[in-house]
């Protein structure tokens, strides 16, 4: 079967993808602090490796990035609800692509993988 | 801990530390000012070892390929052997012309010795007596002939020289092109976003003359800032293009003293009052950084596409020495 990476149509696909993403966590009040300050190139270059990664096309993603990227959130009080947050907005991402709910419950429970890494547990 | 040759020494460097503050510590001499991986003159090449992430971003694919690394912005992982980037990236210049633009404001031009391939909206850095500085190509001609808009800080250690002291035909090292914001043909009916403030304005006008040469058809909007109304320069010549061209609307805009014909306001909420709607534009944003990091943030939530903006804040150089 087909991963939603391939289904969205790969690589030229993703940079779209962030686009939408990006503009959502950034208009949460509930999450858009952490990303104050922020090169939005060097961002959108990292959320395109995690959505890569999560829709399942080829990444070199490792739980140690993922914990070394956000350990200075955690120390800014970066918690569960914020991690809900994001995912809440990826899902409402491939929503807007069109992707059925059943494969967006597939993402967000890879998506849920990585949650202690990021919080630092 | 691992370890860094240059020119044949070998130093350590600590964990997270950058190859240019480990260099600098040992005590070799390597020209720097920015230290944002922007301005170039740090740039060294890596001859032997794994290049870091990081430290190659904004250079051309040419660059990149020949193993150019900003060393201000390179953590090495591993041993790296270092080396003085090559003689083509230098170039022989001097100024041969000047023009007062306005009280504060320059427009010097310089002659490159050799012609080559520079963009307007591009930036070089000028190299003078171990200080560098960088300055965006307001019109590139023949390849040889590049304008900078210069404005003279009391005291610089640059931008004196080039708006009073240089006398035509004294040498100059310039080095680059460097940066991204510069117009590209590919779709001339896409609405076009320009935002600068203070010679923020050069990189713009470059950009501006190559979308109207190439006969760009879709709106473009010029938004220029300034603090007060002495700031802005260019004003009749812009107005003048405006009225020749329907499709540029140029706004001139100032935090306070509007007087005549301007806007008045921070300069972000002036473009977002124009344009509340930023989908399918493609936005230039240059000067202040501080103005282009939260235009940058605004327009791409007001819909343009990240691949859509390029920006060039102008990371200042290192401030003058007290006297």
């Amino acid at each position: 079967m087909a991963t939603i990476y391939e289904q969205l149509g790969g690589e030229p696909a993703m940079n779209a993808a962030v686009d939408i993403f990006y503009r959502k966590v950034l208009s949460d009040d509930r999450i858009s602090q952490f990303f104050d300050g922020v090169d939005m190139d060097r961002q959108a270059s990292k959320q395109k490796a995690f959505l890569t990664m999560v829709f399942g096309g080829p990444h070199a993603y490792t739980g140690k990035d993922m914990r070394s990227a956000h350990a200075h959130l955690v120390t800014r009080g970066l918690t569960d609800a914020h991690f809900d947050a994001v995912v809440e907005n990826l899902g409402a991402t491939l929503k807007e692509l069109g992707v059925a709910d059943a494969m967006i419950a597939q993402v967000a429970a890879v998506a849920e993988s990585v949650r202690g890494d990021v919080l630092g547990r | 801990m691992t370890e860094l040759t240059y020119q044949g020494r070998t130093h350590e460097v600590a964990e997270g530390q950058t190859a240019l503050d480990a260099l600098l510590a040992a005590g070799e001499a390597i020209p720097n000012a920015c230290l944002a991986g922007a301005c170039g003159s740090c740039l060294l090449r890596v001859r032997s070892g794994e290049i870091p992430p990081g430290c190659q971003g904004g250079l051309r694919e040419a660059w990149k390929a020949l193993g150019y690394v900003y060393t201000c912005q390179c953590r090495p992982r591993g041993p790296l052997t270092l080396e003085p980037i090559g003689e083509g990236l230098w170039l022989d210049a001097a100024v041969v012309g000047r023009e007062p633009l306005s009280a504060s404001v320059t427009r010097v031009v310089l002659r490159l010795a050799e012609p080559t391939d520079l963009m307007p909206g591009q930036y070089v850095t000028l190299h003078r007596g171990g200080v560098a500085r960088s300055f965006s190509l307001a019109s590139v001609t023949d390849g040889a002939l590049l304008e900078l808009h210069v404005r003279r800080l009391p005291g610089g250690a640059m931008s004196p020289y080039l708006c009073d002291e240089a006398a035509p035909g004294e040498p100059l090292v310039v080095q680059g092109p460097f940066g991204q914001c510069v117009y590209m043909p590919d779709r001339p009916e896409q609405p076009l976003l320009l935002a600068g403030t203070g010679t923020g304005l050069a990189p713009l006008w470059g950009v501006l003359h190559d979308a109207l040469a190439a006969g760009h058809d879709g709106p473009i909007h010029l938004f220029h800032g300034a603090l007060e109304p002495g700031g802005l320069y260019l004003v009749d010549e812009l107005r003048g293009l405006a009225a020749r061209h329907p499709n540029l609307r140029y706004v001139p805009s100032v935090v306070s003293g509007a007087t005549g014909e301007m806007e008045e306001g921070p300069l972000d909420a002036v473009v977002m009052r124009h344009l509340p709607k930023t989908n399918g534009v493609r936005v230039f944003l240059c000067g202040a950084p501080e103005l282009v990091a939260l235009l940058k943030r605004k327009v791409f939530l007001a819909g343009a596409a990240l691949a859509d903006i390029a920006s060039d804040p102008f990371v200042s150089g290192a401030p003058p020495a007290k006297p």
